[in-house]
């Protein structure tokens, strides 16, 4: 299903930016690969900040039908 | 039981900071300069937290020279209470210190590192504008977009502040009606921590989510508030009530953007009052209508059939139609990124004007505090920013910070607090026994869908017309919903257990937030776009006060505080302390204006 945030994990060099900052802590460190995931994705509020922070911006943020 | 072993963390320090924002920053990093041990504790990270989250947001409330302080304190009760409503706390006393001290808490922000110029290095101005928000009299710094909430976080930690991210605050503790310290939970690692503190300070923001956000819409756990992720949730209110502090205004709720009243129409984002360029507002044929239009125009348009009704900013020049796209963009870069993804244009975009819905009560309640910014029953905590009574937004919330963390060391001398409170063990049970409860019930309800079911109940059974009856249900919806769930919330793992805390509080607040609606008949009614509050002359100043006594809630109706002696007797020509670093600026500004 479709969610706001979408990572691109060619681009993620897994420097836990977005883990470390997104306000409503939706991210979770994977434990095997080290990379961060999305866990929490009904709680994302759209504010961008992870967005913003990716030095590679590997994040890309959509809105979902209900903000269209 | 001792306190050692109930705790998984025990700290010891002079000044809690609750609150890592745009307030609790310069609070935590004033009170560290003056050589204190300081904690601040933020429940997402410092670093991008609170409503300066995009570090993009602005400071208000400088006064202009040669503007009697007096006339600013007037003015700035006057605008609150159109916006809010005559029942507005606005002690004027606070207002006066705020204002006193905007120009000196500038200095201090520069002095913390904050970029406050337009351009960087020598050359750099700091550029004061009007009003945008309310059109008052006063300045304002026009945002510059850089981030300055992360040179608050480095100057903080610089300062030596100990910032402890992701922990969220249970409940204070006190001792004979003066806080000493707090319990706190830690949202990664699940574990339960014990602050104990000669002083708190509270900037933990303020409260919303007990409505609905300011987009309508049905997606079950959507949230959309004003630029503040994670925040709004009361926890410092709710925390402080417990403790015994006393909140005012909890009857009021208010409304931000495409607020309607039947003497003026606040468009979205306010950029339309600047410098005398306004929007257009347009029904659906093109007709063109004036641009301040009131509700009645609305009503009357509604009626003859020719709503929708847009604002239109196609005649404006292409600065303005960017201002204005990034204004409604509620300051978040994402949401100018998003629009394009839309295929926004700002050039032809029209906005729909659309009668309000209350959907929070971010900025009228508040901690009852005196201009030393100390909370009236509770000894030792201080409530700064959003959450004490009578300030709003940012630039208040700076000053009132750093005017509080000035003031830290000659406190803590005078109420001879030499070494920590001695504390209740069965406090600290208490809260321990309340993570505990939430960790171990996974079957319980997911506190989230709980927070959405009592933003429902303010939505149905309170919203804008607090109708007797209604209130009713709505108290006994609430709680049924408390019986249920209260005790009764999944926290399984560390984040789900934040979010039953969060709801906590949310719930806690929604009690309180009737019982103020019930006390209040005069306020309640008829507040739609077709009219205004229905206020009974004789109690507006009259303000509904709450805190808890002996664990009971106590109501009371009470004037707000007078402007005091010294103020009024104060010369109208007297200094205002670091304006004259800024006085080039400020005058260009006023030629201009």
């Amino acid at each position: 299903m479709m969610g706001p945030i979408k990572i691109d994990y060619k681009k993620c060099i897994g420097c836990k930016k977005c883990y470390d900052l997104c306000p409503q802590d939706i991210y979770v460190i994977d434990k095997e690969t080290g990379m961060p995931k999305v866990v929490y994705e009904d709680e994302c509020w759209l504010c961008g900040i992870c967005w913003m922070e990716c030095p590679k911006r590997a994040i890309d943020i959509r809105l979902t039908a209900c903000f269209w | 039981m001792n306190l050692q072993s109930i705790a998984d963390r025990l700290y010891e320090t002079d000044v809690l900071v609750v609150g890592g924002g745009t307030a609790g920053c310069p609070a935590a990093w004033k009170a560290a300069k003056n050589g204190l041990d300081v904690i601040m504790i933020e429940k997402n990270h410092t670093a991008r937290s609170g409503h300066c989250a995009q570090g993009i947001d602005t400071n208000l409330n400088f006064p202009r020279p040669g503007v009697p302080l007096k006339l600013h304190v007037a003015d700035w009760q006057k605008r609150h209470h159109m916006f809010y409503g005559e029942g507005k706390f606005c002690d004027p006393n606070i207002g006066w210190v705020t204002f006193e001290k905007a120009y000196w808490a500038l200095k201090q922000m520069e002095d913390m590192g904050c970029e406050m110029r337009w351009e960087k290095g020598p050359d750099g101005k700091v550029l004061f504008i009007p009003n945008m928000f309310f059109g008052g009299d006063e300045n304002q710094i026009a945002v510059h977009w850089r981030n300055i909430k992360r040179d608050m976080y480095n100057a903080c930690l610089k300062a030596g502040v100990k910032v402890l991210n992701r922990i969220m605050l249970i409940d204070l503790l006190t001792e004979n009606g003066r806080v000493i310290g707090a319990t706190c939970y830690d949202t990664r690692e699940g574990s339960f921590i014990v602050i104990m503190a000669k002083v708190v300070i509270m900037a933990a923001g303020p409260l919303a989510r007990t409505y609905d956000s300011e987009t309508p819409m049905f997606y079950k756990y959507k949230y959309r508030y004003h630029g503040a992720p994670g925040a709004l949730s009361g926890d410092g209110l709710a925390a402080a009530y417990r403790a015994g502090a006393e909140l005012v205004n909890m009857d009021i709720g208010n409304c931000w953007f495409y607020r309607l009243r039947d003497d003026i129409l606040m468009p979205i984002g306010q950029v339309f009052h600047r410098d005398g360029v306004n929007g257009r507002w347009t029904d659906y044929e093109g007709n063109q209508y004036p641009p301040i239009a009131t509700a009645r125009l609305y009503a009357e348009l509604e009626e003859a059939g020719k709503t929708p009704v847009f604002l239109s900013q196609t005649h404006l020049n292409e600065d303005y139609q960017k201002r204005i796209e990034v204004a409604t963009a509620d300051e978040r870069m994402v949401s100018l990124k998003l629009s394009e993804d839309r295929g926004f244009n700002p050039a032809e975009h029209r906005y729909e004007i659309q009668p309000m819905h209350l959907h929070n009560f971010a900025t009228a309640c508040g901690i009852v505090v005196d201009e030393t910014f100390e909370s009236n029953t509770l000894k030792g905590l201080f409530a700064v920013g959003d959450i004490a009574a009578a300030l709003s937004s940012c630039g208040p919330a700076v000053t009132s910070g750093m005017i509080v963390g000035e003031a830290m060391p000659e406190y803590i001398k005078n109420a001879h607090l030499d070494k920590q409170g001695n504390v209740d063990m069965n406090q600290i049970t208490a809260a321990k026994a309340i993570v505990d409860r939430y960790a171990s019930t996974p079957d319980g309800c997911n506190p989230i869908e709980l927070e959405a079911s009592v933003r429902y109940i303010s939505t149905v059974y309170i919203s804008q017309y607090k109708q007797a009856n209604k209130l009713k249900v709505g108290q006994q919806r609430l709680n049924s919903l408390r019986r249920e769930f209260y005790d009764n919330m999944d926290g399984s793992n560390p984040h789900h257990l934040m979010r039953c805390l969060e709801t906590r509080n949310i719930m806690d607040m929604q009690q309180v937030h009737i019982d103020a609606c019930f006390s209040r008949p005069e306020t309640r009614g008829n507040y739609t776009w077709q009219g205004t509050w229905e206020r009974d002359p004789a109690r507006d100043d009259m303000l509904t006060y709450q805190r808890m006594e002996n664990g009971k809630p106590v109501l009371e109706i009470r004037h707000v505080p007078e402007l005091k002696e010294k103020y009024v007797n104060s010369p109208d020509d007297a200094e205002i302390e670091c304006a004259d670093l800024y006085w080039d600026e400020l005058k260009k500004e006023s030629e201009r204006k």
